[in-house]
């Protein structure tokens, strides 16, 4: 265990001593890894605004079941028992016949006799509906009406989700977009990275014929290579979410985002402490990967 | 400690760099390999620590097949024995005391006997006023003795050296020498590729000779 400790140290003050001898070559590997994770971040942070603002539609997107003039209390407590155990309800509102007739006298009031002078049952009660997450797609909730329509005292189910289902596809798109470009990026910011700790390994190769010569194992002599290039990716990790909290600033502060409610939909909130944990981790990872695809012929004996 | 059966090495299609040598090291010998130019004695020392395999036979390194080593072993072949290359091969970016504290590092050393060793080894040759310089800041003889500390530091079993004295004058010649033979004495085998007849007939040591990659009568190399 102090073997290990002891070679990891000496790892680190090597990929240290290894970085500052040539801060050129790091700077441009760690601002790759930045620019390639910046671009990713500008995809999620819009996949993350477009995700929330899908969510908060969703939890006020309500199906809504009529009840027919002649049901009774019974019915609407038969109906309430059944929504109760539906998995895909999350909750369901009884609204009376007069509940209904002051929602709209309020939101109409210039029409608030209206309903008396046409005479009639008036507005029939129903129940509005929330739907659970993973049941807010039109799938679920077409389900939803065939399995209500046919109960007693329901008049009808109504809906419309289609245009969220079209946002839906927006989202995906944006996500589908950014993971296509991310791939991309990554490829090249590897081709970067791994030609960079070539460049390294070359111009120490003496050194390293040495090491091998008096019994270094291999992971020893990888080990500073892939601990520069890790800290090389968090380097460029931590520059892309310095650069994406900077773009969301100044977007904020803009003339433009105070006059356009659609922009404050798209990036009105910055990313959540996950999402840079997942930036910062992506890019130790991606210059893991990249170093050590590039010291596989390396270090080999 | 050291024996070679029937070992062929082939570079190409044409005369084997070595051909059906076999020969055998007791454990704390000390033996001069001689031969011309091109004899073949830097390929066998190669074979030895495994810098390169053998076309044919087999390379015995302390009961350890070296020919079939698999490689996650060749770190440890190589932390038994001690190499003195000819053009030293010393880290240029490091100081004398770096270049040598190194190979008590790969090896995994405590930190504190990492310093002792250095300290020790460079002490018993004759440069710890050296210490703090960087190869080009001194002598070939000085460099070579560095390389010498390195080979010795980690204690090796097997000492070998290419042409140890190949750039040095005679009288800095004469003091390695005199420095291997203690060693020797400390029961390191010692193994020395060398073409300076007159260093080998002063020393009155075993020889092995090399000629175009066979085995010869010593004084036929």
């Amino acid at each position: 265990m102090r073997r290990l400790l002891r070679a990891l140290l000496h790892s680190m003050r090597e990929a240290r001593d290894g970085l500052w001898r040539n801060p050129g070559l790091s700077l441009l590997s760690a601002a790759s890894i930045g620019v390639s994770l910046y671009i990713l971040g500008l995809f999620l942070l819009l996949a993350f605004n477009l995700d929330r603002f899908m969510d908060a539609l969703g939890r006020d997107a309500q199906a809504q079941i009529y009840l027919v003039d002649s049901a009774g209390t019974a019915e609407a407590d038969a109906l309430r028992a059944l929504l109760a155990k539906d998995p895909a309800v999350a909750s369901a509102r009884f609204v009376s016949r007069g509940e209904a007739l002051k929602r709209f006298q309020a939101t109409f009031p210039a029409l608030k006799d209206l309903p008396a002078q046409i005479g009639g049952g008036g507005f029939p009660p129903s129940f509005e509906i929330t739907l659970n997450r993973g049941h807010r797609d039109k799938a679920s909730v077409e389900a939803l009406g065939r399995t209500y329509r046919g109960q007693p005292g329901v008049a009808e189910v109504r809906y419309d989700l289609a245009w969220l289902e079209r946002l839906a596809a927006v989202v995906t798109l944006v996500r589908r977009g950014g993971a296509g470009i991310g791939v991309l990026l990554l490829a090249a910011v590897m081709v970067t990275v791994g030609a960079v700790v070539r460049l390294t390994v070359l111009a120490r190769r003496e050194e390293i014929e040495i090491m091998k010569l008096v019994g270094a194992t291999a992971a020893f002599i990888r080990g500073p290579f892939l601990l520069g290039a890790s800290a090389q990716g968090v380097a460029g990790g931590a520059l892309a979410i310095g650069a994406l909290a900077l773009t969301h600033r100044l977007i904020e502060r803009s003339e433009a985002f105070r006059e356009n409610p659609f922009l404050t939909l798209v990036v009105g909130q910055f990313l959540p402490r996950e999402a840079l944990l997942l930036i910062l981790g992506g890019g130790l990872v991606l210059g893991l990967i990249a170093a050590a695809l590039s010291l596989r012929r390396a270090a080999s004996f | 400690m050291i024996q070679l059966f029937h070992v062929t090495r082939r570079y190409g299609p044409g005369a084997p760099a070595l051909s059906d040598v076999s020969l055998a090291v007791e454990k704390g010998e000390f033996i001069f390999l001689t031969g011309p130019s091109g004899a073949g004695k830097t390929t066998l020392l190669r074979l030895l620590f495994r810098y390169e395999v053998p076309s044919s036979g087999q390379v015995m390194v302390n009961n350890e097949n070296v020919a079939t080593l698999p490689a996650r072993r060749i770190p440890h072949l190589r932390r038994q024995i001690g190499v003195v290359f000819q053009d030293f091969k010393l880290l240029p970016r490091k100081t004398v005391f770096e270049n040598v504290l190194y190979s008590t590092q790969v090896i995994g050393l405590p930190p504190k006997e990492q310093r002792q060793r250095t300290y020790r080894v460079l002490e018993m040759l004759a440069l710890n006023h050296r210490l703090h310089n960087y190869p080009e800041q001194i002598s070939g003889g000085e460099q070579q003795r560095v390389a010498i500390a390195r080979a010795l530091v980690n204690r090796p079993l097997i000492l070998l050296a290419d042409e140890p004295t190949g750039n040095l004058d005679p009288e800095l010649s004469r003091e390695i020498m005199q420095l291997f033979k203690e060693i020797n004495s400390h029961g390191t085998t010692i193994l020395i590729a060398t073409h300076d007849r007159e260093m080998i007939r002063r020393m009155g040591k075993r020889v092995i000779g090399l000629d175009h990659g066979r085995l010869v009568a010593p004084g036929a190399a």
